[in-house]
């Protein structure tokens, strides 16, 4: 382009000069007689040869001359102008390198001045956003830990059926729930039609029950609220349990009767093996519920309760933690006025001989009201002096996650709740869901080598989702030495591993229903379509490569590979050469590319495929 | 004197219904799932069929439909601890004879057995 223009200047340069002779010549020639015009025709035609060597040597000349101004002043300038639009756009901590003729080095410090005060504006800024972010936050995690404490599952989903929030029993119903996903993917979509056309009505599904609501403001979309099915909906297959139970034991009894001693053997056994199983019938329905929860948090419960009595905080001390399960309400309403008038009131609590203790002290004496309530969890509980012993049973194990996911928060984007109707091309990229990803591989032939490593995290639009994927797959084979160097696994890591075959498939699960992004994604498309075929999984795409946006975005940087990027926007490089150290590393090339693309005008996802194809590697590629 | 099937997975209940059937004089086989009820029944064709709902398997309500679409059906007394109305008026409605509820007396038992046998 440079060039271009350089050879353009020069020929007008030229055109002028020669035009400026041209004129003088037709002046002086029109003012002769012809005698003088015929001699100077012949003078001139005799000193040709050295006429041509004038102009070449004028176009030297100024080519020489213009040569600085074009490769130096023009070259320099838009340069200039490029690394100044990081600096407003992307990176604010971004310098111009002083480099070039001196007015542009100067322009380059005062440039660097604005930036500096830019900066430190933008900080100030900085600080009151973030102040008013905390303010929100807390909103937020109050919200969040309102929705995480429910004891259902809450989905909210947009009118398109895209997720926008879901809580933690919500993915425990439905483990492959994600933000911006569909739930018609997920549920099935009659079901959902006739639970949003009888809102309230609870529907039974197999592990759970579902109930619709539809929203009629914000843009309609529809809550979703997903409990376990309640006891009392197995009720009937109790009293048919019963009823088999008593059924055998009335026959067995009324035939006894009836068959020799001998021979009642196989009859006795019966009726003894019916009168178990009836007993642990009854011993199951009357087994109180409890939850499980760790010995810490009862003993903090406990403490709250008794600090609203006593007036001050009784001192807590749980060294080592164990796990019971115990109705925390029913033994909290049972405690009553335990403490005596104290200057202080201590709870202490270990794992005792396989069990849980806890020992709350200094207690006068236990209500009654108590004691029952600690028999009735299957714990004992008694008076040492002033200490209160109580005993619980201990669990094996921790409970299951599920039971604690209530304490964790919810996941939500509140910008899915208005879903762009436009179709893909015309979406800004801002709206839209993406999947970054890497690969690694064990060489660079798709036909011959395989995947071996996937990470991936999701976006929407240049905001990461905590949601990510992270895989190893044994290939099966040796990893040749060459490609061990580049991301340091070896067959021996992976033995042990999933194939590819059984990762494959996650992995498209993962990625459904988003856009493919990666830093010279060409490479690892051709990968994922060429293992998706072998498994009639079809990788599609359009594909976003920051390579390429890249490219686009700085035409003349001498690299545009990941670490240049990373340098260039200020992305710390970590873990270089794993999938997911990559992947992260292009989500936030990625997210940090966007502003800059904006204001080159590439909005719509459309405008900016558009203008990667333009680029020379991509037309070298991707032909 | 008759051919009685009994299809019922549990041998608690299985066992008196079997002794106390032979003391009546009848000739009694039984099978523990449904699948196992149908073939016996092509083999011996029996005239009487005591059936369980609750099978693994096939369940009872489908082994009453494949008995009742035989050229000859044996007439079938189904005893189940399923006895709410709609599925005693199922369980007639596909064409059994009678239905039991458990838990029920062996007399009571037999006395249908014998009114079924007339």
């Amino acid at each position: 382009m440079n060039l271009l223009r350089f050879a353009a200047a020069l020929a007008l340069g030229l055109v002028l000069l020669l035009g400026f002779w041209l004129a003088t010549y037709y002046l002086l020639f029109s003012a002769l007689s012809p005698e003088g015009q015929t001699l100077l025709q012949k003078a001139l035609y005799e000193r040709v040869p050295a006429l041509l060597l004038l102009v070449l040597l004028l176009v030297g000349v100024l080519g020489l001359m213009l040569q600085p101004l074009f490769l130096g002043y023009l070259a320099a300038s838009r340069a200039l102008a490029r690394e100044a639009e990081v600096i407003l756009e992307a990176n604010p901590k971004h310098r111009l390198r002083l480099k070039g003729p001196w007015e542009l080095r100067e322009l380059g410090q005062l440039i660097n001045r604005l930036a500096e005060r830019h900066e430190a504006r933008e900080e100030e800024l900085k600080a009151r956003i973030e102040a008013a972010k905390r303010t929100l936050l807390e909103e937020r995690n109050r919200l969040a830990a309102l929705l995480g404490q429910l004891p259902q599952g809450v989905i909210l989903a947009n009118r398109l059926g895209q997720v926008v929030l879901y809580n933690p029993i919500a993915k425990g119903f439905l483990p492959g729930l994600a933000l911006g996903k569909s739930l018609y993917g997920l549920l099935d979509r009659h079901l959902l039609v006739h639970a949003l056309e009888a809102p309230g009505l609870p529907f039974r599904l197999e592990d759970f029950r579902l109930q619709a609501l539809k929203l009629e403001e914000a843009g309609g979309g529809f809550v979703l609220m997903l409990t376990q099915p309640e006891a009392e909906q197995d009720l009937g297959a109790l009293f048919r349990q019963l009823r088999a139970r008593t059924g055998a034991l009335r026959s067995l009894a009324e035939v006894l009767p009836r068959v020799p001693p001998a021979e009642q053997g196989p009859f006795l056994a019966l009726l003894r093996q019916e009168a178990e199983r009836l007993a642990e019938l009854l011993r199951q329905e009357e087994a109180p519920r409890r939850e499980a929860q760790s010995l810490k948090a009862l003993a903090l419960a406990l403490a709250r309760a008794l600090e609203d009595r006593l007036g001050f905080a009784p001192g807590l001390d749980v060294s080592e933690e164990t796990y019971v399960a115990v109705d925390r309400a029913a033994l909290l309403q049972a405690l009553g006025p335990l403490a005596r008038e104290a200057e202080g009131f201590y709870i202490q609590g270990r794992p005792w001989k396989g069990l849980a203790r806890l020992e709350l002290f200094p207690v006068a004496q236990v209500p009654p009201a108590f004691l029952q309530a600690v028999s009735q969890q299957g714990g004992e509980a008694w008076l040492e002096g002033e200490r209160l012993v109580l005993l619980l049973p201990s669990l094996a194990e921790p409970p299951a996650p599920a039971s604690r996911a209530g304490e964790r928060p919810p996941t939500f984007d509140l910008r899915l709740l208005e879903p762009p109707d436009r179709e893909l091309l015309q979406r800004p990229l801002r709206s839209l869901l993406y999947t970054a990803f890497d690969l690694e591989t064990t060489g660079l032939d798709p036909e011959r080598d395989s995947i071996i490593a996937i990470g991936a995290v999701r976006l929407l639009g240049d905001r990461l989702l905590e949601e990510s994927f992270e895989a190893l797959a044994d290939p099966g084979r040796p990893i040749p030495i060459a490609a061990t160097q580049i991301h340091d696994l070896t067959w021996e890591d992976l033995q042990g591993k999933p194939r590819l075959e059984e990762v494959l498939p996650q992995f498209y699960r993962f990625q459904e229903e988003t856009l493919l992004l990666a830093h010279n994604g060409a490479f690892d498309l051709a990968f994922l379509q060429k293992a998706g075929q072998r498994q009639g999984l079809a990788f599609r795409g359009p594909l976003l490569d920051t390579l390429l946006l890249g490219q686009v975005l700085f035409p003349e940087a001498p690299s545009h590979s990941l670490e240049a990027l990373c340098t260039r926007f200020g992305v710390p490089v970590l873990g270089r050469h794993t999938a997911l150290g990559d992947t992260l590393m292009t989500a936030e090339v990625f997210c940090r590319m966007l502003p800059l693309l904006e204001g080159r005008g590439l909005v719509t996802l459309g405008q900016t495929l558009e203008a990667m194809g333009k680029t020379p590697l991509a037309r070298l590629r991707y032909a | 004197m008759a051919r009685i099937l009994i299809v019922e997975d549990e041998a608690s209940i299985r066992l008196p219904l079997e002794y106390i059937l032979r003391q009546e004089g009848h000739q009694v086989a039984w099978a523990e799932s449904g699948e196992e009820g149908l073939r016996l029944a092509e083999r011996l064709q029996p005239e009487l069929v005591l059936l369980d709902l609750m099978l693994p398997g096939l369940d009872g309500f489908e082994v009453l439909q494949q008995l009742k679409a035989r050229q000859k059906p044996p007439r079938v007394l189904i005893l189940s601890a399923r006895g709410r109305e709609v599925e005693r008026a199922k369980g007639l409605a596909l064409g059994a004879e009678a239905y039991l509820v458990k838990p029920f007396g062996l007399e009571e038992m037999l006395a249908e057995v014998r009114r079924l046998l007339e």
